[in-house]
């Protein structure tokens, strides 16, 4: 039996009066909240929905939104959560490759995508608060499974196509039993949820909270935007609870007047994603010293699987820490063939343990290239690291293709691979410095080829965050000995004309 | 003195936004925001071209969504921040 599901449906019957959901404009109780999730619940059975269906929910972020989520999950069927700024191209590759049995999104939306995509989903289009009928039936109990699957969270894919991990209901108790232990949530809590609803970050304040009966502020996307008002909304909540990532967190405070707001209220202040420069982070508990820190660790595929509670910023220079296993998680350093390496010996970061996903979506080829099952279920991250001798996991980067900019995962090949697409090159390589993406390009017709045509082009398939900050012309790559391209060469000469 | 902000405001605009390019419509009501032009890393790169283009400086209170909406609030903007300076 989901736990999960059993404890919303348990929430659902004792919620009263108290604020369930707030956001910029408004406010909902738990009632409420429960009675508008058991309508939308409804409605979904009533339009045909079974159990295992996916469902895609292409909205922005928002309490009709979360309704939704819920509803799908407590019917047994699969939530795919996509991002709302992807452009149409993406979205449509999204429900190319996830197959779901309705879309639900706005009239806004609905009118971006082409006829094909469309047709192939059936589409309901939703509107503000629809749905929330109070006093309705209450929400039926399916037999659902650990082992089924409760959501599809879509990320960046090397063939060029996202790809969805799967994540059972098993999978996302795991997690959230482990945070509520590990930080002492309860429903007095007051969550901020800043990050985007297909995010794993959202496991928490937005799933979390309600599996508790805590309430959680939703920051719309146009809202976040504007860190002074986010910082503002932090202190007006009197938020306990804040996860957010390293890129966010550093701009409320250079641009938000962090500092300046009353945060007393604030019991933890969680960030994963990327590595927090160790300057930035002491600025930032500095600025804010009343919440405990922690840095948590693990990809979407094992959601968190190693936590560091920090009294203080790291040394400068000192390798990345992000501590020691969570109790669910069995960690492992191994070589490329799969061996166990001993304590100091650096390696590829294994996770085997409850909160390891099932893989990708309809992916075997991908899946089998990421997990094995020897003996058990094990997740080969990519992530390089080890173990130091206290037993935290120190983090080293990664000898894939795979970057993370701003707090987002891409796969460089994916940039290429879409640049190619557009007919406007004939060949692209995509590098990282600082945080920015360069792409190398070679035109098919230089004279006539402009940078920001490219950039507009790769707009509109792309999401926003995997766009480069610089695009580089080229007469050609430079090779290595072996004719491959110099992919060390470009990165070097990264640093010319603005895209 | 705002005919003179505004050509200034969207060229900057072009050139920050990376899903902006001299095809994109941009008029003084074009929304910014609403259509998704601009990111939070494009904004606040916008601000500090503005500042050094025209030698002034937005406080963190003005970065709110109501001065970004189009081109005209922008320039409104700019034109206040101007005054002050004055």
């Amino acid at each position: 039996m989901s736990r999960i599901v059993d404890d919303l449906i348990a929430r659902a019957q004792a919620a009263g009066d108290e604020a369930a959901l707030a956001w910029k404009d408004g406010a909902i109780p738990g009632r409420r909240f429960w009675d508008g999730v058991a309508g939308r619940a409804e409605s979904l059975s009533r339009s045909g929905v079974a159990q295992g269906d996916r469902v895609a929910i292409w909205l922005p972020k928002g309490p009709a939104t979360v309704e939704t989520l819920f509803a799908v999950m407590i019917n047994g069927a699969i939530a795919v959560p996509i991002d709302p700024g992807f452009p149409a191209a993406r979205a449509t590759a999204v429900l190319g490759e996830i197959g779901p049995a309705m879309l639900v999104t706005d009239g806004k939306r609905r009118d971006m995508l082409a006829g094909g995509a469309v047709e192939r989903s059936r589409v309901v289009v939703t509107d503000a608060m629809e749905g929330s009928e109070p006093g309705g039936d209450p929400l039926a109990r399916k037999a659902i499974g650990e082992d089924d699957p409760a959501m599809i969270l879509m990320t960046s894919g090397s063939t060029g196509t996202p790809k969805g991990i799967v994540l059972t209901h098993g999978n996302l108790a795991a997690f959230s039993d482990w945070a509520i232990g590990q930080f002492g949530l309860t429903r007095e809590d007051r969550f901020f949820s800043l990050a985007p609803l297909h995010f794993d970050l959202s496991l928490l304040d937005v799933l979390t909270s309600q599996r508790l009966g805590a309430s959680v502020y939703l920051v719309g996307e146009t809202e976040a935007l504007f860190p002074g008002p986010v910082a503002m909304a932090l202190e007006r909540q009197r938020a306990t609870v804040f996860y957010s990532v390293p890129t966010t967190l550093q701009r409320l405070l250079s641009h938000g007047g962090l500092a300046d707001r009353d945060l007393g209220a604030l019991r933890w202040l969680l960030f994963a994603g990327e590595v927090f420069p160790a300057p930035v982070l002491a600025a930032l508990m500095e600025a804010v010293p009343e919440p405990g820190y922690a840095n948590l660790y693990g990809p979407t595929e094992t959601n968190v699987v190693s936590c560091k509670l920090l009294d203080a910023a790291p040394e400068l220079g000192e390798k990345p820490n992000v501590g020691l296993p969570c109790p669910h998680s069995d960690i492992s350093i191994r070589d490329e063939h799969g061996n166990k390496l001993a304590t100091g010996e650096t390696g590829e970061i294994c996770v085997a343990g409850p909160t390891v996903t099932q893989g990708y979506w309809r992916r075997p080829d991908l899946t089998a290239s990421a997990f094995s099952d020897a003996p058990d279920r094990l997740y080969h991250t990519g992530d390089y690291g080890y173990f130091d001798e206290a037993g935290d996991l120190r983090y080293l980067g990664r000898r894939d293709r795979q970057a993370k900019l701003r707090g987002y995962r891409v796969e460089l090949e994916e940039v290429e691979l879409t640049a190619m697409d557009t007919g406007l090159v004939e060949g692209a390589a995509a590098t990282v410095a600082d945080g920015a993406l360069c792409l190398h390009v070679v035109a098919h017709d230089p004279k006539a080829f402009a940078p920001s045509a490219l950039t507009r082009a790769l707009a509109e398939r792309l999401p926003r965050y995997a766009l480069p900050d610089r695009v580089e012309m080229h007469e050609a790559f430079p090779t290595t000995s072996s004719g491959k391209v110099d992919m060390q060469a470009l990165a070097e000469c990264a640093g010319g004309t603005d895209a | 003195m705002s005919d003179t902000i505004e050509p200034v405001v969207i060229e900057k605009v072009r050139h920050v936004g990376k899903a902006v390019d001299g095809d994109t419509e941009l008029t003084p009501d074009t929304p910014l925001l609403e259509r998704q032009l601009l990111d939070s890393v494009e904004l606040l790169q916008l601000v500090m071209e503005l500042e050094s283009a025209f030698g002034i400086s937005i406080p963190l209170e003005e970065l709110v969504e109501e001065n970004f909406a189009d081109v005209n609030r922008v320039v409104a903007l700019v034109e206040r921040a101007r005054e002050r300076a004055a």
